[in-house]
C-alpha cells in the first residue's frame, strides 16, 4: 500500500540556535560554520562552500563585523548589522530554521545573533555560465543571449529587454529535497490576472521531491495531460521570452534550466519561428507558408506514400507509377515495412545523433544517412523512391521551429503510416481525424489549442504589418488589448 | 489510456470489417499498362497489352483472365491511357469500359501494330475521343494503320 508522507511544515523545527542549523547540515563537508567575536558577544557565520564568495564573505560580512560592529545589547547588534553596519547589498532576516536552510543553499552567509536572530547576507560565488548564443533558436539578426542556468542572471536578461517598471516576477520553491528556485513573470497591466493566479496555484499544488528535470517543469505545470504535443511552449531566447510576455502570456523561469516557458500556448504560437520577427512580412508570410505545408507534408506523406502504392495504384500518374515499380524491383520487403523500417532507422539515427559527442555524432549522421541509405538501396534492401518519401517527411520535419512540436508529429507520423498500411487513405483519414479530435480536446491554462483556428478567429498563418497589428490575441484575454495607437 | 484503446479499437475494427488490410497489392507486384488491344480474330477476342502480355478467350472476360494468368505480375488495367480496338469488336467497348478509365483515350486498329512503339506514338498524336465520350455518343472514331513503316491515325 502506498504511503503518502504529508509535506512537514516547517521543514526543520526548532529554536535558532548554532547547534539546531550545523544539525540541518549534518555530513556535509562543505558546510562551513566558524564562530566570530564581536565585542562581548559570540556570532556564528555559516556558509556553503562553492555556493558563496570567499572572499565577499571575508571582506563585506566577517571583516565589518568582528572589526565595525558595536552595540550595547544583542538586539541592538543585530539591529545594526541588519541596517547597514554590514556591507552588503542584501541582509534578510532569518526568523526560522526554515529560512536559514533555504538562504544557506542559495548562496547566502548566515549570521547568527544568539538570542536576536539571524541575518543572510547575499554573496554569491560569481562562477556562471555567461549568456550565449541559442544552440538552437538562430537567427540572424536577433539577440544573441541566450538564458542560462541561473534564474538571476535570467531575469537580470528580462530586464535589459523589458525595461518596464510593471514586470513583475513572483519567486517561489518547488520541490521538496531539490528547493527550485522558479519565478513567474508576467506584464502588469497587460497579462491577465487569472492566468497568474492560475499559474501560481499549479506551482503551490506542485509536492515532488525534485524539479530539476524539463520533463517535470512541462508534466507537472501542465496537469501531465496524456499527449505528446507540447502545453508550454519552451524558449531559450530572452526575446522571444520578451515579445510573449508582451503578448500576454504568462512565463516561467527554472534556476537551473537555461529555458524559459510560456503559456498559454496553441499550435498558432508554436509554429512561429524567432525569425519571423527578424525578417519583413512578405518573406516572412511566404516562410510561415511553407512551414504549415511542411508540417502536412511530414505528417502525412509517408501514410500517403503508403496509402497510394498499396490500395490506390489508379491515382499514381503513370509516369511516376511506372518509376516507382521500376525502383521496387527485387526489393524483397512491402512498401508498408520498408517505410515504417526507413522510418525507424531515421529515428535511431537522430537519437544517435543527440546522444554522441558532437563530433562523433555529426559522423554517425553522414555515415548512417549516406552511406548506409545508398548501400542499403544498392543492395535493394529498399526502394529509392521509398527512402525519398521518408527523407522529404523527415526533412519538414526539422523545418518546425518548436521541437517539442516537431516530436509530437513524428509519433503521430509513425501512427498514421500504420493506419494507411491497415487501411489505405481511408486509414489515414481516421488518422487524421483522430489527430484532430485528439488536438481540439487539448488546452493550455484553459486556452483552446487549436483556438488560432476556431472560435471564428483569423488564423495567423500570414504575419501581417506590425503597423496593421493593433491589438493583441483575445485569446489571451489582456487586460489592455492594444499594444499601440 | 481507456480513450486511447477505444481509438484505436475502432479503427481496427472498422478495418478488420471492411477487409481493407487483406485487399492490398503491392505496387511492385504490378504490371502498369498504358496502350491496350483488343481484337477479335476468327470469333476469339485476344487482349494485347504494350509489356507484351496478351490473353486469349471466347468472351472478354475469359480473355482478361487468361491475360491475368499468363503474365508475370498483376496486370493494371487502371493506367491503360489508350484503347485500339479492331472494327470488328467495337460492340465490346461496352464492356470494356468497365476495365479502363473513362478517360482512356479510343481509337480502331487495322493491321500488324508495334505495341511496344503505340504508345508513344499515340502520346503525340493521341485520338481524339476517350471511352467517356464514346459512351455519351461520340462514335467518330479515327484507325491507327502502318503505312510504309510508320504509324499514321486517319480519321
Amino acid at each position: 500500500m502506498e504511503h503518502y508522507t504529508p509535506r512537514p511544515d516547517p521543514a526543520y523545527p526548532g529554536k535558532l540556535t548554532d547547534e539546531n542549523i550545523r544539525a540541518i547540515f549534518k555530513g556535509a563537508n562543505d558546510f562551513i560554520a566558524r564562530k566570530l567575536q564581536c565585542g562581548p558577544w559570540t556570532l556564528y557565520s555559516y556558509a556553503i562552500d562553492g555556493l558563496t564568495a570567499g572572499g565577499d564573505t571575508s571582506d563585506y560580512v566577517i571583516k565589518p563585523i568582528t572589526e565595525h560592529l558595536t552595540a550595547l545589547s544583542i538586539t541592538e547588534l543585530y539591529d545594526r548589522a541588519l541596517h547597514g553596519m554590514v556591507y552588503n547589498s542584501v541582509a534578510d532576516p532569518c526568523k526560522d530554521l526554515d529560512a536559514v536552510a533555504l538562504k544557506l543553499v542559495n548562496g547566502f552567509c548566515v549570521i547568527l545573533f544568539p538570542g536576536a536572530g539571524a541575518i543572510a547576507f547575499e554573496v554569491k560565488t560569481g562562477v556562471n555560465r555567461g549568456p550565449a548564443p541559442p544552440e538552437v533558436e538562430n537567427t540572424v539578426k536577433g539577440s544573441k543571449d541566450a538564458f542560462v542556468e541561473n534564474v538571476r542572471i535570467n531575469t537580470g536578461l528580462l530586464r535589459r529587454h523589458l525595461r518596464s517598471p510593471d514586470l513583475r516576477l513572483y519567486e517561489t520553491q518547488v520541490g521538496r529535497r531539490s528547493l527550485t528556485n522558479v519565478s513567474v513573470v508576467w506584464l502588469e497591466g497587460v497579462t491577465n490576472r487569472e492566468l497568474v493566479e492560475r499559474m501560481k496555484g499549479r506551482l503551490n499544488e506542485i509536492d515532488i521531491d525534485g524539479f530539476v528535470s524539463p520533463a517535470s517543469v512541462e508534466e507537472y505545470v501542465t496537469g501531465s495531460r496524456a499527449t505528446a504535443f507540447p502545453l508550454l511552449q519552451y524558449t531559450e531566447r530572452t526575446d522571444r521570452f520578451c515579445q510573449g510576455i508582451l503578448d500576454g502570456q504568462v512565463g516561467l523561469l527554472v534556476d537551473g534550466l537555461p529555458l524559459g516557458y510560456l503559456a498559454p500556448v496553441d499550435v498558432g504560437s508554436l509554429m512561429m519561428s524567432p525569425e519571423d520577427r527578424g525578417i519583413d512580412y512578405v518573406s516572412a508570410s511566404c516562410v510561415r507558408v511553407l512551414r504549415y505545408a511542411a508540417l502536412l507534408l511530414s505528417l502525412l506523406l509517408p501514410g500517403f506514400f503508403i496509402a497510394m502504392t498499396t490500395f490506390h495504384h489508379e491515382m499514381i500518374p503513370l509516369p511516376l507509377l511506372r518509376a516507382i515499380i521500376e525502383s521496387k524491383q527485387s526489393v524483397p520487403f512491402s512498401t508498408a515495412v520498408e517505410v515504417l523500417g526507413l522510418l525507424i532507422a531515421f529515428e535511431l539515427l537522430q537519437e544517435s545523433g543527440i546522444h554522441l559527442p558532437r563530433a562523433i555524432g555529426q559522423s554517425v549522421s553522414i555515415i548512417g544517412g549516406i552511406v548506409v541509405g545508398t548501400a542499403a538501396v544498392e543492395a535493394k534492401l529498399i526502394s529509392p523512391a521509398a527512402l525519398i518519401a521518408v527523407s522529404i517527411a523527415g526533412v519538414c520535419g526539422f523545418v518546425q521551429p518548436n521541437r517539442d512540436f516537431a516530436e509530437a508529429v513524428r509519433v503521430w507520423r509513425f501512427a498514421i503510416a500504420a493506419l494507411g498500411a491497415l487501411g489505405g487513405l481511408f486509414g489515414v483519414t481516421v488518422g487524421a481525424i483522430l489527430l484532430l479530435i485528439h488536438l481540439s480536446g487539448l488546452t493550455s491554462l484553459d486556452v483552446a489549442y487549436l483556438a488560432p483556428f476556431s472560435e471564428g478567429d483569423t488564423p495567423n498563418i500570414l504575419r501581417g504589418r506590425l503597423k496593421n497589428n493593433k491589438h493583441r490575441s483575445s485569446r489571451l484575454r489582456p487586460e489592455d488589448g492594444r499594444n499601440q495607437r | 489510456m481507456k480513450r486511447w484503446l477505444w481509438y484505436i479499437g475502432v479503427v481496427a475494427a472498422i478495418a478488420a470489417l471492411s477487409g481493407k488490410a487483406a485487399a492490398g497489392i503491392d505496387v511492385a507486384k504490378l504490371q502498369p499498362v498504358q496502350v491496350v488491344r483488343l481484337t477479335c480474330p476468327e470469333g476469339e477476342v485476344v487482349l494485347e497489352t504494350d509489356m507484351g502480355d496478351w490473353g486469349m478467350g471466347e468472351t472478354l472476360k475469359d480473355a482478361l483472365k487468361d491475360l491475368n494468368a499468363a503474365a508475370s505480375r498483376e496486370v493494371f488495367l487502371d493506367t491503360a491511357d489508350y484503347l485500339i480496338v479492331s472494327q470488328d469488336c467495337v460492340d465490346l467497348l461496352p464492356a470494356m469500359m468497365k476495365q479502363l478509365r473513362p478517360s482512356c483515350s479510343v481509337c480502331l486498329g487495322e493491321g500488324e501494330l508495334d505495341m511496344t512503339q503505340v504508345g508513344a506514338y499515340l502520346q503525340q498524336h493521341a485520338p481524339e475521343v476517350t471511352l467517356m465520350e464514346y459512351r455519351a455518343g461520340k462514335h467518330q472514331l479515327k484507325t491507327l494503320v502502318m503505312r510504309e513503316g510508320r504509324m499514321k491515325l486517319v480519321s
